[in-house]
Formats: C-alpha cells, structure tokens, sequence
C-alpha cells in the first residue's frame, strides 16, 4: 500500500499520469466549459493539485481524483464568477452563443472527426495528423517527409476538403 | 498579400487558413460562411483530440514550482502545506483572510458572494455583509458570526449557529435569511425550521415565516409567499420598514450617501428597487415616500419632502 501510495510522487510517474488522462480530461472540461483557455486553466490547477496530495491518493483511483478536483475547481470557478462581474463580462463575451466566435462543439462532432481522418488518403492522413495531433508545422513536415513545403500544404488543403464533404454539415 | 502562383489546383487557402497565416476574412473569399463556421469546429475539435502539449505540462511543472513546493511534501507537513495554500488561494480571491484561525468574508457595496463552508454549507451574502467562523472548531461547534445580510443552505448535520449582536439564529439543517444592520433584525425561513432567540425570548419560525425586530421590539411576524429573499434575484423589498433601513440598503448597494436632514425617515417604506439601475432604483423609493432628491456637490443625495 505505501509503495503504491509513493509511486504518484514520482515525476516520471507523475508525467506518465499526465500523459494517460489529460486528453480526456481536457475533453471533459472542454465539454463543460466551452472554452479551451478556461479548460487548460483548470487542467492545469486539477494535475497542480494531484502533486500536492501526490502521497495520499492511491493510484488505482487517480483518474477518479483528477476528475473530481476538476469539476470542483469548475464549480468554484462558477460561483467565484458571480464575484468578479468584470471577468464574467469577458468570458460571458467569448461564451455568449450570440457571439461569431462561439462554437458549440458536441461529443459526436469528435467521433465524426476521428472516423473522416481514419477515411483520409494516407498521405493526406500523415500529413493532417503531423500537424494537427503533433503540432509540427509545414516546414517540419516537409523536412520529415523529404517533399516541399507546397505539397505539404496542398495535402492539408485537400485533407481539410476531404473532411467538410465527409462529414457534412453540422 | 496575395499569392500570384496560386492556380486553381494549387489552392493551398485552407491550410494556411489552419496554420493562421490567412485570416478568415480572406478565407471568406474561397468558401462560404457555413464552410468557415465547419472548419473553425474542425480546428477546435482536434485541438481536443490531439494529446496534451508539453507546453501544458511545463505550465504544471512551473505553478509547482512557483509553490515552492519542488518535492512533494510529507504526510505531517500536509496540514500546514494545505493551510499554506489555502491561504494564498484564499488571499488571492482577496475576500479572504486568516485571523487567529478565524476565517472572515466581506463583501463591498453593491456585492454578492456565494461561498461554501467547510461542511459544503452554502451562504450568500448581501452587499455589505461580513461573516466570520472558527475553522479550527468548526466540527464541533458550526457557528458563524454575521453583520449585514446573508442567505444559508446548511448542510444536515449537528446544530448550526448564527451569532449576531442583535440575536442568535440556531437551525438544524434548512434554508433561510438573516438580516442584521444596527438594531435592525430579520430572520426568514424558507425551509426546514429556526429557532430565533435573544435575551428575552426565543421563537421557532416554519418555512415562510419571518420575525422582524426593531431595537430589540417584535415589530412584524409573518408570512412570506416567497420561495427564497428576493435579494437574490436582485432587488430588495421591503414590508413596512422605516425608512432608514430602506436608505440604509440603497447605500450600500449603490455606495450612496443620504442626507436626510429635511425629511421624516421613520415614515414606514413597502415596496422594492432593483440592484442594477440607481436612478430607477431611487426613484421607485422616492415617488413612493413623496421625497424629492437630488446630488449635491459632494454626491450626496439630498432629501426634501415634496413642495
């Protein structure tokens, strides 16, 4: 039990946490949220808060906690709103749905997503994939692939087409 | 600036559109407003689906550090280390801040706050209003101190205690409003039941009941139809009220100050103003009472009766 109440104090272990849940943890809090500056906020405070109590929280029951701080810390962050009335202007602004920036994302539109990528070309595939899901930019990829930042580009642009007749309107 | 080799099967638009080299007004010259609305969702959706950035995980690493907690802290140090963060939390919030163990909330003029006590008990508190608790007995004794106006949803569990000058409130679990300014006193209940006591007497209150005292007399018991204080919706009413507790609350949601010199401020006020418009606010007040107002050059609003 004290081995495994140890093993989260453990950068590498700590790291590799981070790496197994925070994708969807940043999809759960997107989800709530709507908004990504706010949801890589409160990512952040959830995994800050997981180290401070890294040698009390068991390991099989980490995902479990990270969740539920998570959602604490949105709670909070909700009542803490009706305080600062000036920041709830701001976020009321980026969140109004009223608003051309707002998006409204559901879940399903990331499994339609998911499935028009595994439909791509392959070398359209690669090329979307390197740089949506790695961030690596066209002149990295083209480096990568031995071919010009052009046809980089050109593979995008038809990846990106692909996927709007794919999926549709939505 | 326009790219002149650009024929039509070398369109490369969308991916620089993606990699933020075009913006979306000169992508509108390309696709139709549906077509950018899709590709912005697109954008967001696998910013989601990629894995977390090392950016991220550096931003964690760094609010570790800024802690100044590099190793993580040892089992005995955690009572500590959690007051310590608390405090900086709760000290950032800058509504917050530890006395002798003692925890105390204000709010400023024209503010509400919702806060949750440490049995997830939650209060809202009225502008003005200040709250303080034990923290450190809190399991033992749940008893807050209140000055102003405040609403409670406690939590089941052992008695509940609100202390203030003009009388102590002890609940065993409900809903219900306290108002305390001077030597003015309100309790209403919403839910569950009250014991409202002094030093003479002690009453029990159901849900819809309210007891108002004045320096210390029962001025008014009654019922209230109202599912919860109508302060929470943003406006402040009033049934029978002398007016200088009217005034009192105008001054502190609007941060005003009245000078009452010319006028009878114990005339009795029934009605209310909402908390977003001061000129409507004060008028709806001042029609009533046939007072006139207006600023002086110190901003205070002077008060006249009618001609």
């Amino acid at each position: 039990m004290l081995k495994e109440l140890e093993k989260i104090c453990k950068p590498a272990v700590f790291e590799t946490i981070f790496k197994t849940h925070s994708r969807d943890l940043k999809q759960f809090l997107f989800f709530k949220t709507q908004d990504l500056d706010l949801t890589e906020d409160i990512l952040q405070e959830a995994f800050v808060k997981l180290w401070e109590n890294c040698d009390r929280v068991s390991y099989s029951k980490v995902k479990g906690y990270l969740f539920t701080s998570a959602n604490h810390i949105f709670l909070n962050w909700i009542k803490h709103r009706k305080v600062k009335r000036n920041f709830e202007k701001n976020s009321i602004a980026k969140n109004n749905p009223e608003s051309p920036e707002f998006i409204l994302l559901e879940k399903e539109f990331l499994q339609k997503i998911e499935q028009a990528i595994a439909d791509l070309p392959e070398t359209q595939r690669e090329v979307f994939l390197m740089n949506r899901m790695e961030k690596k930019k066209y002149a990295e990829i083209s480096q990568i692939l031995g071919i010009s930042v052009k046809a980089v580009e050109k593979r995008m642009h038809l990846a990106l087409k692909t996927m709007r007749e794919k999926i549709g309107n939505v | 600036m326009e790219k002149t080799n650009l024929n039509n099967d070398q369109e490369v638009y969308l991916a620089q559109w993606m990699a933020g080299e075009i913006t979306d007004a000169e992508l509108s010259k390309h696709v139709s407003e549906e077509d950018i609305a899709f590709y912005r969702k697109l954008k967001l959706g696998t910013e989601l689906l990629s894995p977390p950035s090392e950016d991220s995980f550096a931003a964690i690493q760094d609010r570790i550090h800024s802690k100044g907690k590099v190793k993580p802290i040892r089992r005995k140090n955690i009572r500590l280390a959690m007051a310590i963060a608390a405090s900086l939390l709760l000290f950032l919030a800058s509504y917050f801040y530890f006395e002798n163990g003692t925890t105390t909330i204000s709010t400023s003029f024209s503010e509400q706050i919702t806060i949750a006590l440490l049995d997830e008990s939650e209060v809202i508190l009225n502008a003005k209003t200040q709250l303080s608790y034990d923290e450190g007995n809190w399991d033992a004794n749940r008893e807050v101190r209140l000055d102003g106006e405040a609403y409670f949803k406690v939590e089941k569990g052992s008695a509940f205690t609100v202390m203030t000058n003009n009388g102590s409130v002890k609940v065993l679990g409900t809903q219900f409003n306290v108002k305390t300014t001077l030597d003015y006193f309100e309790v209403t209940c919403y839910e569950g039941m009250v014991e409202v006591r002094n030093q003479d007497e002690a009453r029990v209150l159901l849900p819809g009941m309210t007891v108002r005292r004045i320096n210390g007399f029962a001025v008014e018991e009654g019922r209230s139809a109202q599912g919860r204080p109508s302060w929470l919706q943003g406006e402040s009413s009033f049934k029978s009220v002398p007016l200088n507790y009217v005034l009192n609350e105008l001054e502190k949601q609007y941060s005003l100050t009245f000078d009452t010199k010319a006028i009878d401020d114990s005339a009795r006020f029934t009605g209310s103003f909402g908390h977003n418009n001061q000129e409507v606010a004060l008028s709806t007040v001042f029609n009533a009472m046939r007072i006139a107002y207006s600023y002086n050059d110190q901003n205070v609003v002077v008060l006249r009766p009618y001609e």
